[in-house]
């Protein structure tokens, strides 16, 4: 039996065959087990492989990862340093499971460096405290709390206007939305750390979440434990990042619409923050606190769970579109959500805590806080993208130069600077957690270090002003809505948006990068004076040069150019006004050396001369004289003083006539003139071949052309019959050693250098005058021959052997 | 084999205007041709990577390579088999630079973020030890479910010889899969 090829195999697979082919193969493989058992692997490791690499991330980080390409692009094109980013696909995420929230909740405290005894079970944990200075630090809360939490704010406690607006009446939406999605992705979670289980519907999701944590909230935090130790690999490099859309439940996130405003008064964990107290540059944070419109749909009023920080953090994620009506909070500077996360590490509670830090071990824990009470509506930033995407102005907003800012480029600024804002109030106090720039711009700043800034005039500081001032298209960036894209963003902040900053030193900072950047400028611009002072330098001592060795330099400089070259230059003459009485004709005639010059130049009128200098007539010959010398001959020239030769300006006698015209200026001959004396009094001056007078009267330069003509030699020409006489035919043939007619060969007559060929039969055939002629006869591969012939009568027949070749 | 519903691949479409903006600094035209073929570029990028975070890294770069070198897409040429093409040289370069990257062992679940099956673990291994044009063979063919006619313009080949390597390729995977 004839097996199907694998081609035919493989194509079966792929349903490429068609008609016959498939039917072939088709019967083979019912007919042929081995083929059929091959076909079932194949196509098994197809469905295999297929299942494994179909997962496609959410439509939420495809935009992320867009808006970061974008803002990469932008800023490229601006000239600007493209910010550099991390992985959004990190592994924390992937652990994040129902019952790992309380392990969450540790990592929060553990960054506040408050909680770390109560980090792995909820004997740690601590009661909720008012904090009564609204700082953003979440009190520790019992694991087996950790579910509830998310709906946080109650109504009438957002309307009250908090004494210390800090962090406490933020609105908390990206809090509700963050644990909104992370309850949707607990379920990812669960099935990827427990791959047999499947993803249950959210409902029951998010009950099984609240039973679990009610009923073992201890189990939260070795489990997480558990899945961080592991797969360390995870942690490392790997992210397992939830795949929202292949659940239909997910797709619909009801939590994320719902983004109650968080009561942070209710939240006694933030009072009992020690290190509120100690941060009291949080507390400006909190005015911009009425900025956020409190969100009268928080359903959920029992206390948030969450740390202050991580909420707002969320929040600044997820900001509502301004038009959006479902979503009564306006979104503030998303940067501000960040502050509250940074808090100084336990450890070393007297050195600065950099935010990237805590930053990178939790940012994507803190973004994902479950909300299993959030109402199902729908999420903003969810519905919102396919409309904005389809916007062209949406796309082009970063290219708008007008706008406000575009969004992707201006983000980490606005963030910055709001916190900036925040501080500044605190009255320049030192910031410990507030270090808002990437770990790699600044890799350790202390505590001490942290510069206060000052907000930028240009910038907006009032978070109000920065969410009414943007578009509201605004939503269709991802950075906007993307808890990892800001989370990640806020770590590589890109680095030429910080000097736009004003930052004023505090005291007992160091110079930091704004020193750097004043230093850097006044180097730039001792360098250019520098720069500029040599260059003068260098032209004041070339122009010395040039001055000091005028007095050496020829008066003319030949440059050979080629001939082909013609390049248009006039001529420069450094020519005086006439001779001085102390200068002589000699000392004239020294340095009038000149050499003519192809345009003709008019010499001026100079009087009568009496005597015409002895110039030759222009001839034929004179020309061809002329060509033998390619200077003007200076016996044809007849110097004269030119000082008075305005006052009665006479052409000289041209050299064609030889006569010169009184009075009448006559067109300039440039082949030759003759200067005369004003008073008319022949001056001949000595002749001085090939030198032209320094005068006002310039010699006429002779144009000379040579021109010579080669001509081929003269052909001879075969003599020609004179009269009527009729020369006698040469006719003969050319044959080989064995008797063979030799065609093509030469026969020539060799007086004449006549030259005849033999036609096929060898025969020849030539008139030439009568008498003896040398005949040559060659032919290819054949010796030449010699014969003589005496021509008589009119016709002579020959026959001429040539010899065999040798 | 293919799915009547999405766009082929290498039909031009409303590409070469977007093109033709994009390579003349229009950023918007360039955006959309970036967002509107992430998604098929995902798909090649984690199957030539097998890593999410890596793929993840190659899809970032292959966008701004894409950016950069935009004028030299085929003047009238479809944008996505252009943009395959440079994530599968993005992929074989960094597999150049790093040839840690070409472990097999990277393909467990940790780097593809779920949880394998054995079946699926053994042919993922033997996935991961093809080539890097192996693996987009196959990932067009098996994975993405492309004609052979839209592997070929994508991947410049002729039809047969698409046949011919990607039977080559499913052997291979079979053999490294019983290995």
């Amino acid at each position: 039996m004839r097996h199907v090829s694998v081609q035919q195999l493989s194509a079966f697979i792929d349903s490429a065959l068609s008609g016959v082919s498939r039917e072939l193969v088709t019967r083979h493989l019912a007919a042929c087990g081995a083929c059929r058992d091959k076909h079932a692997a194949w196509k098994a490791a197809d469905e295999s492989l297929r299942q494994a690499l179909a997962w496609t991330p959410n439509e939420r980080t495809l935009e992320g990862w867009s808006s970061r390409v974008e803002m990469c692009i932008t800023a490229e094109r601006k000239g600007l340093p493209v910010p550099e980013f991390t992985p959004t696909l990190l592994p924390v995420i992937a652990p994040v499971t129902p019952t790992s929230l309380p392990r969450m909740r540790e990592l929060l405290e553990s960054a506040r460096g408050t909680m770390f005894s109560h980090a792995r079970g909820p004997a740690a944990a601590k009661p909720a405290e008012p904090s009564a200075a609204g700082t953003p630090s979440e009190a520790p809360r019992p694991a087996g709390q950790a579910p509830e939490p998310v709906r946080a704010s109650a109504p009438s406690e957002q309307s009250e206007p908090a004494p210390e607006p800090a962090h406490d009446a933020m609105p908390d939406p990206p809090v509700a939305a963050a644990e909104a999605e992370a309850a949707t992705e607990t379920e990812i979670i669960a099935e990827a750390e427990n791959p047999t289980a499947q993803a249950p519907e959210l409902d029951a999701e998010t009950a099984a979440i609240a039973a679990d944590d009610s009923a073992s909230p201890g189990e939260a935090a070795p489990l997480f434990g558990e899945d961080t130790q592991a797969e360390p690999e995870l942690e490392a490099a790997g992210v397992a990042e939830p795949d929202i859309e292949d659940r239909p439940e997910l797709v619909t996130e009801p939590e994320v619409e719902a983004e109650p405003e968080p009561d942070i008064e209710d939240r006694p964990e933030l009072v009992t923050e020690p290190e509120e107290e100690t941060e009291p540059e949080l507390e400006p944070r909190l005015q911009l606190e009425p900025v956020f419109v409190a969100e009268p749909e928080a359903p959920d009023e029992d206390e948030p769970e969450i740390v202050a920080g991580p909420r707002l953090q969320i929040e600044s994620v997820f900001v509502p579109e301004p038009e959006t009506p479902t979503v009564p909070v306006s979104f503030a500077g998303p940067r501000l959500q960040i502050e509250p996360v940074f808090v100084p590490e336990p450890e070393a509670p007297t050195e600065a805590v950099r935010v990237s830090d805590v930053y990178a071990e939790q940012q994507t824990e803190l973004a994902f806080v479950p909300e299993p009470d959030a109402p199902a509506e729908p999420d903003p930033v969810l519905v919102a993208e396919p409309d904005t995407r389809d916007e062209p102005e949406m796309v082009a907003e970063p290219e708008t130069p007008a706008e406000p800012e575009p969004v992707l480029v201006a983000e980490p600024e606005l963030q910055i600077e709001l916190a900036f804002v925040a501080e500044q109030e605190a009255l320049a106090e030192p910031v410990p957690e507030f270090v808002s720039e990437p770990e790699t711009h600044v890799p350790s700043v202390s505590r001490q270090e942290l510069p206060v800034p000052t907000p930028s005039p240009a910038r907006e500081p009032e978070p109000v002003a920065v969410s009414e001032s943007r578009p509201a298209n605004r939503s269709s960036h991802a950075t906007d809505r993307d808890p990892f894209l800001l989370l990640k963003d806020l770590k590589p902040l890109p680095e030429w948006s910080v000097p736009e900053l004003a930052m004023p030193v505090a005291e007992g900072a160091t110079p930091s990068r704004e020193g750097a950047h004043e230093s850097a400028v006044m180097d730039a611009k001792q360098a250019r004076r520098r720069r500029d002072i040599r260059s003068l330098l260098v032209a004041c001592s070339v122009l010395l040069i040039v001055v000091l060795t005028s007095a050496y330099m020829p008066e003319v400089i030949r440059i050979p150019l080629p001939e082909r070259w013609r390049l248009r230059l006039p001529r420069v003459e450094f020519v005086r006004r006439g001779p001085t009485p102390a200068e002589d004709a000699a000392s004239a005639r020294a340095a009038a050396l000149r050499l003519a010059a192809r345009q003709p130049v008019v010499p001026e009128l100079v009087p009568p001369d009496p005597s015409p200098a002895p110039v030759a007539p222009r001839t034929s010959q004179d020309s061809a004289a002329a060509s033998s010398a390619n200077v003007v001959t200076g016996a044809e020239a007849t110097l004269a003083p030119a000082a008075t030769a305005d006052a009665a300006p006479t052409v000289a006698p041209t050299a064609a006539s030889g006569t010169p015209e009184r009075g009448v200026p006559a067109t300039p001959t440039p082949a030759r003139t003759t200067l005369a004396s004003p008073t008319g009094s022949p001056a001949p001056v000595e002749a001085t071949p090939a030198l032209v007078p320094d005068s006002p009267a310039t010699i006429i330069p002779v144009r000379i052309t040579k021109s010579v003509r080669l001509s081929n030699p003269p052909a001879r020409k075969p003599p020609e019959p004179e009269g009527d006489e009729q020369w006698p035919l040469l006719c003969g043939e050319v044959i080989d050693s064995e008797g063979r007619p030799v065609e093509g060969a030469r026969v020539q007559l060799v007086s004449f250098s006549l030259t005849v060929r033999t036609d096929r039969r060898g025969r020849f055939c030539v008139a030439c005058p009568p008498g003896v002629r040398s005949l040559r006869v060659e032919a290819t591969g054949l010796p030449v021959v010699n014969r003589t012939v005496e021509l008589s009568g009119e016709m002579v027949e020959t026959r001429i052997a040539l010899p065999p070749a040798r | 084999m293919h799915d009547p519903l999405r766009r082929p691949w290498t039909e031009p479409g409303r590409d070469p205007q977007h093109v033709y903006d994009a390579q003349r600094g229009d950023l918007a035209a360039l955006f959309t041709l970036l967002r509107e073929y992430r998604r098929e570029l995902w798909s090649v990028c984690f199957a030539l990577t097998l890593d999410r975070t890596r793929a993840e890294r190659l899809f970032h770069e292959t966008l701004l390579r894409a950016a950069k070198n935009l004028r030299s897409v085929p003047n009238g040429a479809a944008f996505l088999p252009w943009l395959v093409r440079l994530a599968a040289n993005g992929a074989t370069s960094s597999q150049r630079r790093d040839p840690a990257l070409k472990d097999p062992a990277s393909s467990d679940r940790t780097a593809l973020g779920t949880e394998l099956t054995a079946e699926q673990s053994r042919a993922l291994h033997a996935f991961a030890g093809l080539a890097g044009q192996d693996r987009l063979l196959f990932a067009l063919a098996a994975i993405e479910r492309l004609p052979y006619s839209e592997i070929g313009a994508i991947t410049r080949r002729e039809n047969n010889a698409v046949i011919h390597e990607l039977a080559q390729v499913r052997a291979r995977l079979a053999h490294g899969e019983a290995a």
